[in-house]
C-alpha cells in the first residue's frame, strides 16, 4: 500500500534512521575515540548532543525550504549546476568513504575477535551482500531495518550490568587535569561518533510530517546520545585510566566483564549481533551514495544499476589493494573533515538561499 | 522481483562457501585447551611455563596433560608446548594464571600480564593467583580426590562468600589497579597444605612486583573497605573481662558500610575511615548473655576495638610498603585537583599520612535462641 | 521478474509452437444456437450422459443428464413426479417450480449446467428446453478438523464440497453483509471460486484487490487451494506463507469478522485467509478460548520456539566449530568428551542429524498412521540410541536436533511449520561457513527478506512492527478479552472498534 507514495516516513521511521545514523560500529571504540579527556567523556558526548542539535536546526529549516528535494538537487539548485555537480561528487566520494570505514571497521573486529583463522574477504562479502538486499528494498526498507536493528542490540545494554556491580563510582566526579589541547584532540576524534547525522538532509524528502521532522530528529540523535553515555559511564567506572587510553575496542572488555551461568565470554555474541546496527547504519549510507550517482548520471532518475556499482566501489576500497597509509589518512582525516564539511553545508546554502530571494524580491 | 535472484544467489553463495572452507577446520575435539598457565623463573633468564590442559577422551589414567616448557614469552609456551601435544593448543579457555612467589618477587608479573591481556582469545575473567614454592610442583602434583587440576584451581578461586576475604583478582582487575595512579594490585596467595591447595593469604604488590602479604582475617576488613559488597564470615578473638577467659565470636550474613573521608591537603594528608558492620552471631563461647542489650553492647565495643586494631595494624604495613590496595588515593585525589597527579606523588602523601578509623559493629541478629 | 522470463522463454522454445497455433490452448468458445446434434456432438464419447425418451402430456420430451452427478430418486423426485400432475392447463414449466428456460442460443451454458449435474428437459417439438437441477452426489460429510485440532471451540470443519463449506459460515453469521462473490474459474474445471468478505467491515480496496487477482489468473483447473493461493500472493518466489489458511470454521469467521477476505474453491477444503501477518502463522484460534494468561504464555512458547528452532543447531555448530570459548568449563567438558568419538565436523554431523530427522518425519507422514508411530519408534529411538553409542553422533547433539525438530512443530500453520525447518538449514550452513557473524548475517537477511515482505500489499510483519498501537495487544500479549475492542491493522477495517466503548 506503500507503493507509489514518496512521503513514506513515519515518527518512527525518522527517529530510528537519525539514531541508527550517529554512531554506528564507532560505538565498539567510543571511550578509545574519547580517551584524550579519559574520565571526563560523558561530559564531550552531551556537548556532541548539544551541538548537534543546534547544527541540526539550520540542516531542518534548509530542507524545509525544498520539501521535494534532497541535498543533491538543492546543491545543483542553489551554486548552479556545475558547483552543485562538483560538490554532489564531494559528497559521493565522502559517503562512499564512510560505507567503506563502518564495513571495514566491522569486518575487521569480526575476523579479529571471532574469526581469527579467516581473512576479511569472505566475511566482507556475507556483510555487503545483505547491505545491497536492504538498499535495493528502499529508504523504507532500511528505516524498518533501523527499527528492529534498534530493538535487537538495545538489550545488550543490559549486559554493562556487570561492569557497574564491579566499578568505582569515584571516577564518574569530574576532573579538570586535561589541557585545551585534549579536550580539542577528544572532539575532533570524537567527533566521527556524531557526523551521521547529517544524512537527514538526503531522505528528508520522503519524510511524512516534515514539519516536527526536527523533534523527532532530536529524539533520534538524544536516544543515540543516552546509548553513548551508558557506554561511556560503564567504561569510566569499570576501567583505568590507562586501560581507557589503550585499549582499542573497550567495549569487548565490557562484555567481558558479563558472567553468565551457561555461557562465557559474550563479546562474540555481542560482535555478531552487532551485524545488524553496521548494516542498518552501512546501508543508509550506501543508499545515499547511490542516490549520489543517481544525481550525477541520471538526473536523479532512480536506476538500481547505481546500487551495484557503488556496492562494487565500496567492496574495493573495502579489499583493493590499498596501501595502509592511505588507509589511515582516509579513515582518519578524510573522513572527520567531510564530515564537517557536510555538516556546515546547509548553513552556507541557507545564506545563499536568502541572498538569492532577497535578489529575487528586488528584482520584481 | 530482483530480489529472486538475489534469494537463489543467497542460498548457493553458503553453498559454494561450504565448497570452500576445508574440512579440516578445528572443531572442539581438536583443540587443547589450556586451563592453568604457571609461571615459575627458571635459569638462563627464561620464563618456565607450565600448562595444564583438560583432556576430552575417556578411560585414559589422567585427566588433565600437563606440560612444561622453558620459554621467553607466554605465548611461546603455546607454540612450543604444542609440538608436545597431540592437539591444537589454544588459549581460549585459559582460567588460572599462576606465579610462583619466586617471579612475582623478583621478575614482576606485568609483562606476563600484558601480554595476555593483549590477545583477544584470552578473557579478562581469567583469575590471578600466586603460589608459595613451585607452580610446577602444585600443578603437577596430584590430588587424589580432584583428578582434575584445571577445575579445582578454577572452582578454588571463583568468588564465593566464605573465601570473601580473597580479591578473587582477574587479570582485567590486577592491570586496572596496577595502571590505575590510586591503588595497588592485591590476588590471592595458594599455599600447599597436607595434600591440597590452600587460599591461605592475600598477596601485596607495588607495581608489579610483590612486596608482602596478609593475613585472612586483615584481608577480610581490607576487601570490605575496597568496596560495598557482602563479606565474609567474620571471627575474632575477644579478651575476656579482667581474667577471665577469651571469649570467641563469629558473624555471618554480614553486610560492611564504609566511610572515607580525606582532608585533601598535600602537606598534612588526613585519612578518617568509618566502617559499619552488621551481622547475626552464630558462634560466641563466653558468659555474656547476647540476647540483653547492654551486654550486646559490651562485646560489640569490644569487637570494635578489635576490627579496628586489625584495620590500623593493615593500614600501618600498607604505609610502611608505601603501597594502597584499597584504594584511599581515589578520595584522596578529589580533594587534590592537580594536574600533576603521579603513582609516586601520592606514594609519598600515602606515607605521611595519618589515619583515624572508627568501626561500628551491630550484631542484629542471634539466630533463633534467645 | 528476470528467472522468470528467462524461464518462459526455454518453455517457449522447447514446447512447438506449431502445435500451439493449430490448437489455440486458450480458445474463447464461439457460442452456438441449440440443437440436438450440437449437444450430442459436445456429449460426444461421454457415456455416462443419459439420454431418455419421455412423454409428457402426450408430447415427446426428451430427459437428458448425467448419472454421475445425480441419481435416479432424485430425478424422480425432483422431475418425474411433477410431471405426472401436468395437464393441458399445467405445462410442464410451471408443473417444476424450480425449474427454468433455457436460452436456445447459449449451448455453452448449458453445456456447463448439464456437466453441474442439472437434468434438462428438451422438448423437440417446441424447441424448448427446461433445466432443473438435480445435482446430487456423495459428499465427505462434516468431519472434526483432523491437522488442526482444538480440545475446545467447534469441531466442525469444512469439507470439500463449496455449498458446504459456505454454508458452515453462513450459519454463524447471519448477515446480509457477508458477501459471497462466485466466480468460475480454471479453463478446463470450471470450478467455483468463492470469495466471502463482510461488505461493512473489509475494506474496499482489498476487496477489489482481491478479486482483481483471482480474475486475472488463468490456469486449466485447480487441484486444490493452496496452488490457487500461492498465485494470489505477492512475493511468491519467498518461503514463508503470505495468507493464512485453515479448515477450521471458527477461524474462518473470526478472520471474517476482522475484516479479512475468504477465498474458498470447490472441491478443496481449505480457506485462504487475505491478508495475513507473520505473527498470525503463530497463533490458533484457541487462544482466543484460553484464559488470557495461559494464551500469552503459549504464544511467547510458539514465537520463542521459532526463534530457538531456527538457532539452536546452527550455534552448536558456530560454537563448536569457532567459538569454543563461549562454553564454560563444565560444558566443555561434556561438549568435548561426547565429540572425541565423531569422525565428521560439527557441520556434517548437524546435517546429518537434521536430515535424518526430516526423512522420518517425512516417511512417518506418507505412511498409513499404524506404520507411521513405528517408524516413528524405529527411528527415533533405536537410530538416534545406535548412532550415539556407535559414535557417530555426540548425545548432545541428538538433545538439540530433537528439540529443535520439536518446536518446528509448534506454530499452527504447517507451511509456516516447514519454512521454519527450510530456514533453519540457511542458519546451519551460514553458520558452519562463517560462525556466529555468519548466523547473524544470515538474520539480517532473513529480517529484511521478512520485513519487505507484503501480504495483500499490506506489512508482513506487523504486529510486530505495529501499524497500530492496539495491535499490541493481541500480539504475543494476548489482552483480556474486554481490552481487545479493535479490529487488527493489517485488516485496515472500514469500522475499527469491534464494540462500542462508552458501554459498561
Amino acid at each position: 500500500m506503500d507503493k507509489g507514495k514518496i512521503k513514506k516516513l513515519n515518527k518512527y521511521h525518522v527517529i530510528f534512521l537519525v539514531d541508527k545514523s550517529i554512531a554506528g560500529i564507532a560505538l565498539f571504540s567510543l571511550p578509545y575515540f574519547l580517551r584524550h579527556v579519559g574520565v571526563n567523556m560523558w561530559m564531550v558526548l552531551l556537548m556532541f548532543g548539544i551541538l548537534a542539535t543546534l547544527l541540526l536546526y539550520p540542516m531542518v529549516q534548509l530542507c524545509k525550504k525544498y520539501p521535494n528535494h534532497s541535498l543533491f538537487v538543492m546543491n545543483e539548485k542553489l551554486l548552479g549546476k556545475y558547483i552543485g555537480k562538483l560538490l554532489n561528487f564531494f559528497i559521493l566520494i565522502y559517503v562512499t568513504l564512510q560505507v567503506a570505514n563502518e564495513s571495514k571497521f566491522y569486518v575487521r573486529l569480526v575476523q579479529a575477535i571471532t574469526l581469527p583463522d579467516f581473512t576479511i574477504t569472505p566475511i566482507t562479502l556475507a556483510l555487503f551482500f545483505v547491505m545491497t538486499m536492504i538498499v535495493n528494498g528502499g529508504i523504507k526498507s532500511i528505516a524498518r531495518f533501523c527499527i528492529l536493528a534498534w530493538f535487537l542490540t538495545m538489550w545488550l545494554g543490559y549486559y554493562s550490568y556487570w561492569a557497574f556491580s564491579d566499578a568505582n563510582f569515584l571516577h564518574l566526579v569530574p576532573r579538570f587535569d586535561k589541557s585545551l589541547q585534549d579536550w580539542g584532540l577528544a572532539f575532533f576524534e570524537g567527533s566521527q561518533l556524531m557526523l551521521g547525522f547529517a544524512l537527514i538532509m538526503f531522505f528528508f524528502p520522503y519524510i511524512q510530517n516534515q514539519k516536527k521532522s526536527f523533534k523527532h530528529a532530536t529524539i533520534g540523535i538524544w536516544i543515540g546520545i543516552v546509548l553513548m553515555l551508558l557506554i561511556s559511564v560503564a567504561s569510566i567506572v569499570y576501567f583505568s585510566e590507562w586501560q581507557i587510553e589503550n585499549l582499542l575496542y573497550p567495549l569487548l572488555n565490557l562484555f567481558q566483564a558479563v558472567e553468565l551461568s551457561n555461557v562465557e565470554r559474550i563479546e562474540t555474541f555481542g560482535i555478531s549481533i552487532y551485524v545488524l546496527s553496521t548494516l542498518a547504519k552501512a546501508s543508509l549510507l550506501l543508499w545515499v551514495a547511490k542516490k549520489g550517482v543517481d544525481a550525477l548520471f541520471s538526473k536523479h532518475k532512480n536506476k538500481t544499476r547505481h546500487l551495484y556499482l557503488m556496492t562494487g566501489i565500496c567492496l574495493f576500497i573495502v579489499l583493493g589493494p590499498i596501501p595502509i597509509r592511505y588507509q589511515k589518512i582516509m579513515y582518519e582525516e578524510w573522513i572527520i573533515y567531510g564530515g564537517y564539511c557536510l555538516i556546515s553545508l546547509p548553513i552556507l546554502l541557507l545564506f545563499i538561499h536568502k541572498i538569492r530571494n532577497r535578489k529575487e524580491a528586488s528584482t520584481q | 522481483m530482483k530480489k529472486s535472484i538475489f534469494f537463489l544467489l543467497r542460498f548457493s553463495f553458503f553453498f559454494l562457501l561450504v565448497g570452500c572452507a576445508e574440512f579440516d577446520q578445528p572443531s572442539i575435539e581438536n583443540y587443547g585447551m589450556v586451563g592453568v598457565m604457571g609461571f615459575d623463573i627458571s635459569e638462563d633468564e627464561k620464563l618456565k611455563i607450565t600448562v595444564a590442559l583438560p583432556q576430552a577422551e575417556k578411560n585414559t589414567e589422567k585427566i588433565s596433560q600437563i606440560i612444561t616448557v622453558d620459554v621467553d614469552s607466554p605465548h611461546r609456551s603455546i607454540m612450543e608446548a604444542s609440538t608436545e601435544s597431540e592437539k591444537l593448543l589454544s588459549t581460549a579457555q585459559l582460567r588460572v594464571i599462576l606465579f610462583s612467589e619466586e617471579f612475582a618477587r623478583e621478575v614482576g608479573v606485568w609483562e606476563v600480564l600484558d601480554n595476555l591481556y593483549r590477545d583477544p582469545r584470552v578473557g579478562t575473567n581469567s583469575f590471578i593467583a600466586i603460589v608459595k614454592g613451585s607452580v610446577e610442583e602444585m600443578v603437577k602434583k596430584e590430588y587424589p580426590d580432584k583428578p582434575d587440576i584445571n577445575r579445582y584451581l578454577n572452582q578454588l578461586l571463583q568468588p564465593r562468600t566464605i573465601t570473601a576475604f580473597s580479591p578473587f583478582t582477574t587479570i582485567h582487575h590486577f592491570i586496572r589497579h596496577v595502571t590505575s595512579q590510586v591503588s595497588d594490585a592485591i590476588c590471592p596467595y595458594l599455599e600447599n597444605v597436607d595434600g591440597a591447595i590452600k587460599l591461605t593469604k592475600v598477596a601485596i604488590f607495588e607495581g608489579s612486583k610483590m612486596v608482602s602479604t596478609i593475613e585472612r582475617e586483615d584481608a577480610k576488613i581490607v576487601e570490605s573497605i575496597k568496596r560495598n559488597r557482602k563479606t565474609a564470615d567474620i571471627s575474632y578473638t575477644l579478651p575476656g573481662d579482667d581474667g577471665e577467659e577469651e571469649e570467641t565470636i563469629v558473624l555471618n550474613f554480614i553486610r560492611s558500610k564504609r566511610n572515607i573521608k580525606t582532608n585533601g591537603d598535600p602537606n598534612n594528608p588526613e585519612v578518617f575511615i568509618y566502617f559499619y558492620i552488621t551481622g547475626s552471631v552464630v558462634d560466641y563461647t563466653g558468659n555474656k548473655n547476647i540476647s540483653k542489650q547492654e551486654e550486646r553492647d559490651e562485646i560489640e565495643k569490644k569487637l570494635s576495638k578489635e576490627i579496628e586494631d586489625s584495620l590500623l595494624r593493615s593500614l600501618y604495613h600498607f604505609q610502611e610498603l608505601g603501597v594502597d590496595p584499597m584504594g584511599i588515593g581515589d578520595y584522596f585525589r578529589l580533594k587534590v585537583q592537580t594536574k600533576d597527579w603521579t603513582k609516586e606523588y601520592w606514594t609519598d602523601i600515602l606515607k605521611r599520612t595519618t589515619f583515624t578509623v572508627h568501626v561500628e559493629p551491630r550484631i542484629t541478629s542471634t539466630g533463633t535462641l534467645r | 521478474m528476470n528467472v522468470w522470463k528467462w524461464y518462459k522463454n526455454i518453455v517457449k522454445k522447447t514446447v512447438s509452437p506449431e502445435k500451439q497455433k493449430s490448437k489455440p490452448q486458450y480458445e474463447i468458445k464461439e457460442n452456438e444456437p441449440v440443437t440436438l446434434e450440437s449437444l450430442k456432438s459436445k456429449f460426444q464419447n461421454i457415456d455416462d450422459l443419459i439420454i431418455k425418451e419421455i412423454n409428457v402430456n402426450d408430447e415427446k420430451a426428451l430427459l437428458i443428464y448425467l448419472s454421475s452427478l445425480t441419481n435416479a430418486s432424485m430425478i424422480q423426485e425432483l422431475v418425474l413426479t411433477p410431471l405426472n400432475s401436468t395437464s393441458d392447463n399445467i405445462q410442464p414449466e410451471n408443473a417444476i417450480k424450480h425449474s427454468a428456460t433455457v436460452n436456445m442460443g447459449d449451448l455453452n451454458t448449458l453445456v456447463y449446467n448439464i456437466m453441474s449435474g442439472y437434468t434438462i428437459l428438451y422438448f423437440l417439438n417446441r424447441e424448448f428446453i427446461l433445466e432443473i437441477d438435480t445435482y446430487k452426489v456423495e459428499n465427505r460429510s462434516v468431519e472434526s478438523a483432523e491437522n488442526e485440532t482444538t480440545v475446545m471451540g467447534p469441531q466442525d470443519s469444512f469439507n470439500e464440497s463449496l455449498t458446504t463449506s459456505i454454508s458452515l459460515i453462513k450459519q454463524r453469521i447471519r448477515s446480509f453483509n457477508l458477501k459471497t462473490k462466485i466466480m468460475q474459474m480454471g479453463t478446463e474445471t470450471n470450478d467455483d471460486v468463492a470469495i466471502l468478505y463482510m461488505d461493512n467491515i473489509a475494506n474496499n480496496e482489498n476487496v477489489q484487490r482481491v478479486i482483481r487477482r483471482v480474475q486475472n489468473i488463468e490456469y486449466q483447473g485447480f487441484v486444490s487451494l493452496p496452488i490457487l493461493k500461492q498465485m494470489l500472493e505477492d512475493k511468491p518466489f519467498s518461503p514463508f506463507p503470505q495468507f493464512g489458511i485453515t479448515v477450521r470454521t471458527d477461524y474462518a469467521t473470526e478472520a471474517l469478522l476482522d475484516g479479512r477476505i475468504i477465498v474458498m474453491i470447490n472441491g478443496s477444503p481449505e480457506a485462504a485467509i487475505l491478508p495475513a501477518t507473520f505473527f498470525e502463522m503463530f497463533t490458533s484460534t484457541e487462544d482466543y478460548y484460553n484464559r488470557w494468561s495461559t494464551a500469552t504464555l503459549l504464544r511467547a512458547i510458539r514465537l520463542g520456539g521459532f526463534l530457538i528452532s531456527i538457532l539452536l543447531t546452527s550455534t552448536y555448530i558456530s560454537v563448536l566449530t569457532y567459538h569454543p570459548e563461549m562454553l564454560p568449563p563444565t560444558l566443555l567438558t561434556m561438549l568435548s568428551e561426547s565429540r572425541t568419538q565423531v569422525p565428521f565436523p560439527p557441520l556434517l554431523e548437524v546435517l546429518i542429524i537434521e536430515l535424518v530427522i526430516e526423512i522420518l518425519r517425512e516417511a512417518g507422514s506418507r505412511m498409513p498412521t499404524k506404520i507411521g508411530q513405528t517408524i516413528g519408534i524405529v527411528g527415533g529411538i533405536v537410530i538416534g540410541q545406535a548412532a550415539v553409542e556407535a559414535g557417530l553422533t555426540s548425545n548432545v547433539l541428538i538433545v538439540l536436533v530433537a528439540t529443535s525438530a520439536l518446536l518446528s512443530f509448534l506454530p499452527p500453520n504447517f507451511l509456516m511449520s516447514n519454512a521454519v525447518r527450510l530456514v533453519r538449514y540457511g542458519f546451519i550452513i551460514a553458520g558452519g561457513t562463517l560462525g556466529m557473524f555468519g548466523q547473524f548475517v544470515f538474520l539480517a537477511w532473513l529480517m529484511n527478506h521478512l520485513l519487505n515482505l507484503t501480504s495483500l500489499g499490506s506489512p508482513y510483519m506487523t504486529p510486530f512492527v505495529p501499524r497500530k498501537w492496539t495491535d499490541l495487544f493481541n500480539s504475543v500479549l494476548r489482552a483480556p478479552i474486554n481490552f481487545m475492542v479493535t479490529r487488527a491493522g493489517i485488516s485496515r477495517a472500514k469500522k475499527q472498534l469491534t464494540r462500542p466503548l462508552d458501554e459498561e
